[in-house]
């Protein structure tokens, strides 16, 4: 710094500052009318579409803007497993998103710590027909007698099976209970090069998280919660009798394997059968086309004492910290609509609405999660259930790993669930 | 000197207020937080030194504490050793010595994240390679789920901690081998001292200040250690990689308890202060030729 005297450096700086800060405020001035007549209402919208479905979603929300020229969309497309963290960080900070697309499992917990703005005066008002919403996804809107969402769309999980290696193996119809099941998954169990290692399993087991673990469960009449969502009963006799089957497949026989992204195995010919959403079949695709169009076939799932499968999806829900209620209203009335449903269902999302089901029919892939769909039910609503879903993971999984018994795990999962639902 | 100090301060401004912002603020805000029952939004209750004591009676706190340290005890000597040896390898007149050191130093550029999503995959219980290529060559009869059997999890965590941080200690380490004056070796040659008492007498000692530093510097990365665990078994299964960061994090994010979450990441604070002072004074000592 030699050369120049420091008070040359000190002027400099100064002038530099400000010629920044006036040059910025001359332009704001001089260009923002020019630009924007009138200053457009900004909604904030996050969602986790993937990169098709965000594709069309911004489509379609150009045409909303076109019709709303006073309102201008923002959409964030954010993975699914940063949103979570992400609305809980921009909340904290006070930028919380107007809108957002939220998994159906997180509305009650978002809604039990006041981050939801409640819809019951808005869908009074513009007399919005909830009896055209079918009646599960729109359960999961509702925490503690009042609506802090819509729903957007859904999915269920139903069999996913090779229709080749079962033509192989003689079977002719999909399992249609757990006794076929285990039946059907021995036939279908091999070692195909007779180095004494199994290289075909019957069926592949996807996870320990509920969305795995409580079709089952629900299945052979067990629960998480009893009727007052008091207690946890997980760990009674249906419940204990539902992993121990699994266990059983997996120990026992020796016919299904615990596994992760197991759409790869069975597109590979690893696993006859699968328990998947509607996104299966795309990824199977992604690993073997010819597989995913001629030899997979989709049936509603098997049937233990009763019927039934899970449901997910997710719902719009509206910030309590908008400053724009009306604005993000009008654009979730919109994200509902018949319109933006139908569209969204040409990239495989379930519409919601009770009117679009006849066209829902015509598909056969779809057709059967229609189906599942009467039969599939919600996990239980909880604002604690992010912490529920986490033990029940650590437990059920040391179960499908042959770490402890299915009692033992079912009792530790009773007992820590207990003390939250009792603190 | 009133009037230098002015311009600088000046100039400093923005990077200073990005630090008191964005580092310093939030840091001591934790420090309030977590005194309180904390939860984002909503009604927020004074509670004292409960969250400090409710963690010693917290079974995965414990777990995860035991965890932090053995991750720390492991990793540390491990990377500092084999950091060392191949320094002391590649500070030879070898062929393509500049081709290894490269080799050696790309895991440390690369990022947390993607390393960790590599070995995720390489630890596949069903499709992993090194599963593939053990089985291949019959060293294990049955596929071993590296990530998912509580026995193994914490070492092949482990084992890709050291395998990123090789590089880092192998370069430090070369550097250091640098300084030390060629002389002294030859001094030591015409006295007839063997290679090993020339390492011992000469190298090590002259290292020593180096070994303190990337000791203290890997200690608080171990005590810290987060992304990596994260990402490979996010804690599990049945805790058997959990460490205060990730059981932290999870409190913090998933159950939204933030004052918690904030007196371990103080008490994590704390135990990585002390361990370092202790190290630099235990370490540092000064060297004369």
């Amino acid at each position: 710094m030699g050369a120049l005297p420091r008070k040359y450096m000190y002027i400099i700086a100064t002038l530099l500052i400000i010629i920044l800060i006036l040059g910025g405020a001359l332009a704001y001035y001089v260009l923002s009318p020019m630009y924007t007549p009138k200053k457009p209402i900004v909604i904030r919208f996050w969602h986790a579409y993937n990169p098709v479905e965000t594709e069309k979603v911004a489509k379609l929300i150009e045409e909303f803007m076109k019709e709303n020229p006073d309102i201008k969309v923002e959409m964030e497309a954010i993975p699914y497993s940063a949103l979570h963290d992400k609305l809980i960080t921009a909340m904290a900070a006070g930028t919380a998103p107007d809108v957002v697309r939220m998994d159906i499992i997180w509305v009650p917990e978002f809604a039990s710590i006041g981050a939801l703005l409640e819809l019951d005066e808005f869908i009074k008002r513009d007399n919005i027909d909830l009896n055209n919403f079918f009646p599960g996804p729109l359960e999961t809107c509702k925490w503690n007698g009042h609506y802090y969402g819509l729903p957007r769309d859904t999915n269920t999980r139903v069999l996913f099976y090779r229709k080749d290696l079962f033509a192989e193996a003689g079977i002719d119809h999909p399992p249609r209970t757990w006794q076929e099941l285990l039946e059907f998954a021995k036939k279908l169990t091999k070692d195909k090069d007779g180095d004494g290692k199994i290289d075909q399993y019957g069926l592949a087991i996807g996870g320990a998280w509920p969305w795995h673990f409580f079709p089952f469960l629900w299945q052979n009449g067990g629960d998480l919660l009893d009727k007052d969502m008091k207690k946890c009963i997980i760990n009674n006799t249906e419940g204990v009798e539902a992993l121990q089957f699994l266990v059983d497949l997996i120990h026992e026989y020796k016919v299904a394997e615990y596994g992760t992204d197991v759409w790869r195995g069975f597109a590979l010919g690893r696993y006859a059968m699968m328990i998947m959403g509607p996104w299966g079949k795309p990824l199977i695709a992604s690993v073997d086309k010819e597989v995913a169009e001629k030899k997979t076939g989709v049936a509603p799932l098997f049937k233990g004492k009763y019927a039934a499968s899970i449901v997910g999806g997710e719902d719009i829900v509206i910030f309590r910290q908008t400053k724009h209620p009306e604005a993000a209203w009008k654009f979730v009335k919109f994200l509902t609509s018949e319109r933006f449903q139908l569209e969204m269902f040409k990239v495989g999302q379930i519409p919601v609405l009770r009117s679009l089901a006849p066209k829902l029919s015509t598909d056969p892939y779809y057709k059967v999660f229609m189906e599942q769909l009467e039969t599939a039910r919600a996990r239980t609503p909880h604002p604690k259930f992010a912490q529920i879903k986490e033990i029940i993971h650590r437990e059920v999984e040391a179960a499908l790993l042959g770490l402890k018994t299915p009692k033992e795990a079912l009792d530790a999962i009773a007992a820590e669930v207990n003390k939250i639902l009792g603190g | 000197m009133a009037r230098s100090v002015s311009p600088i301060i000046l100039f400093l401004l923005p990077a200073l207020i990005f630090y008191f912002v964005f580092e310093l603020f939030p840091i001591f805000y934790s420090l309030y937080i977590s005194f309180f029952e904390w939860h984002i939004i909503g009604d927020v209750r004074f509670v004292g030194l409960e969250n400090y004591l409710k963690m010693f009676s917290d079974p995965v706190f414990i777990i995860a504490l035991k965890n932090t340290f053995i991750y720390t005890i492991v990793t540390v000597p491990t990377q500092i050793f084999l950091g060392l040896a191949i320094a002391l390898l590649l500070n030879q007149r070898i062929k393509g010595k500049v081709i290894f050191r490269a080799l050696y130093y790309i895991p440390v550029i690369t990022s947390w994240t993607v390393v960790s999503l590599i070995w995720k995959w390489i630890y596949d219980p069903v499709y992993g390679f090194l599963n593939y290529v053990l089985l291949s060559l019959g060293v294990i009869e049955e596929p071993i789920r590296w990530l998912q059997d509580p026995s193994v999890a914490l070492y092949a965590v482990m084992l890709v901690t050291i395998w990123k941080g090789i590089g880092w200690n192998m370069v430090i380490f070369l550097a250091g081998l640098q300084t030390i004056p060629q002389s002294l070796y030859d001094a030591a040659l015409i006295d007839g001292a063997s290679r090993w008492r020339r390492f011992r007498y000469i190298t090590l000692p002259l290292l020593r200040p180096v070994i303190a530093t990337v000791t203290v510097l890997l200690t608080i990365g171990a005590l810290n250690a987060f992304v990596q665990i994260y990402i490979l078994t996010a804690g599990g299964p049945l805790h058997s990689t959990e460490v205060i960061n990730t059981y932290l994090y999870k409190s913090a994010f998933s159950y939204l308890n933030f004052g918690y979450a904030s007196s371990m990441a103080w008490f994590l604070l704390t135990i990585t202060l002390t361990i370092s002072i202790i190290q630099r004074g235990v370490l540092s000592k000064k060297i004369e030729y």
